[in-house]
């Protein structure tokens, strides 16, 4: 526990003076970190070459990587609720989020087709916080993704993402929020439980469908 | 002093995770954590964008709307695009999207003007005459394609009045359109005259090609409100927070 006292006072001085001796390398090493990433998961996504499963694996690890999903579990609870949760619920409900979160990008997959990336230059927040702005373009829309860069433990980390303006940690929060103003903290876990293992069910139903549809396939053809 | 004491224990003892909630609301005001992101998620943060105490004084009406509209979303507009998805190729239905969108260009056009939005209007202008000419009506985008003049955010009248200074008074569901506010429902009333159709159409002609229009829109965004739908606790409130923050977005723009 002390240690990461230490770490986390060391923390803003570090990257105080990283921050402020390069301030334009900063600027382009997010960057390249936002559009390495995204670009790999497109082409992930586009490679017909894998299977669906395959695909999602190898973007969920990416995923796992780019995104700080325990610090934007902690953010859509905000000051305010984060401290009503015992420490055993918080894990509980960090690991829910991560599962919806997830659950909720697998869904979406199937609706990127045609997509392509441009990529802005970065702004800068704060010492340690940038905003990078995408356009997401198809044949007949674009609309502007905003990935938000935080630099924790010396690693580029997105810890939220705005469409067309609309946060995720903040939608989150906002219902979060408003379930705990009549339910307890349990209720809530209970209901997010029942919510997000709900939908990777579904996924792995889909999955054993189209197996099962392959092995007859399959066999058809022996 | 003995009794200030005495009734520290009586609540200590009545309510043990009281002094532990203090302490973690303490540690929570000094986690680093959180004064790094105050700025966007902090309460004033969530205040400004309109994520915490919503005024919502037709809440009940609101969400019956809401629910009508997820029902006739799911029992007669879905199925409804399905039959047509199926007869008519994506391509073409984006074609016709497009279309809907350059006949709608009066709107845009007056609503970057009041805004003083003269590079946009310019752009649009620029635009509606390039793809209603050589994109034979707007079913095609040269003017993107050859002149790379991209389709900047679309200007509305609800945007000219907030531009003005005009609040979003209160949510308000319209049947069939979703979510809306005061301002932005009362501001579809001079839109209508703005849309080129009803000048060269008699109105149930005019009402069945703005169904159409819609219908065709709902045809090429299948699946994206069901996997919204998913992924909120409670849709109604999801769908109207969401409403308000990709307002404030492009109001700001």
């Amino acid at each position: 526990m002390k240690r990461m006292t230490t770490i986390f006072l060391a923390l803003p001085l570090l990257a105080g003076s990283l921050t402020a001796a390069e301030p334009d390398k900063d600027v382009k090493r997010v960057k390249a970190f936002v559009e390495t990433n995204i670009t790999n998961v497109l082409d992930i996504l586009k490679n017909k070459k894998l299977d669906k499963e395959e695909r999602k694996d190898k973007v969920l690890a990416i995923g796992d990587v780019i995104f700080d999903l325990p610090l934007m579990a902690k953010l859509s609870l905000g000051r305010k609720h984060w401290p009503k949760f015992e420490k055993a619920e918080r894990k509980k409900f960090t690991d829910l989020f991560v599962t919806t979160l997830k659950a909720s990008f697998l869904d979406k997959i199937d609706l990127i087709t045609d997509e392509a990336v441009e990529f802005k230059t970065p702004k800068r927040k704060s010492k340690t916080k940038f905003e990078m702005m995408t356009v997401v373009v198809s044949k007949d829309s674009r609309y502007n993704m905003v990935y938000k860069v935080v630099k924790r433990k010396g690693k580029w980390k997105i810890y939220d993402v705005e469409i067309e303006g609309i946060s995720i940690v903040r939608s989150y929060g906002a219902q979060y929020s408003q379930y705990l103003k009549k339910h307890s903290t349990a209720e809530l876990l209970d209901k997010m439980s029942k919510k997000s293992f709900a939908q990777p069910k579904a996924l792995e139903e889909k999955a054993a469908e189209i197996k099962k549809e392959q092995a007859e396939r399959k066999k058809k053809a022996k | 002093m003995r009794i200030f004491i005495l009734a520290l224990l009586f609540v200590a003892a009545y309510s043990p995770s009281m002094p532990v909630l203090a302490a973690e609301a303490a540690a929570a005001a000094a986690d680093d954590d959180f004064s790094d992101f105050d700025d966007e998620f902090g309460e004033e943060a969530m205040q400004a964008a309109g994520t915490s105490k919503v005024f919502d004084p037709l809440r009940g009406y609101n969400r019956a709307m809401f629910h009508f509209n997820d029902k006739f979303y799911f029992w007669f507009a879905k199925p409804l695009a399905r039959g047509y998805n199926f007869i008519v190729p994506k391509p073409a239905r984006k074609s016709v999207n497009m279309a809907f969108h350059n006949l709608r260009f009066p709107i845009r056009f007056v609503g970057s003007l009041f805004q003083l939005k003269f590079k946009r209007v310019g752009v649009e202008t620029g635009r509606f005459l390039v793809n209603s000419t050589i994109g034979i009506g707007g079913l095609f985008d040269p003017a993107k394609r050859w002149l790379k003049w991209e389709r900047p955010g679309d200007e509305d009248l609800g945007q000219v009045l907030a531009h003005y200074g005009v609040g979003d008074g209160f949510p308000i569901v319209l049947p069939f359109l979703g979510p809306s506010n005061l301002r932005d429902g009362l501001s579809i009333v001079p839109a209508i005259f703005l849309n080129p159709v009803i000048y060269v159409a008699d109105t149930p002609t005019s009402l069945a090609v703005t169904t159409g229009e819609q219908f065709n829109f709902i045809s090429l965004h299948l699946g994206e409100y069901e996997s919204m739908k998913k992924d909120a606790l409670d849709p109604y409130t999801f769908m109207r927070d969401a409403y308000k923050q990709n307002r404030e977005k492009r109001i700001r723009e």
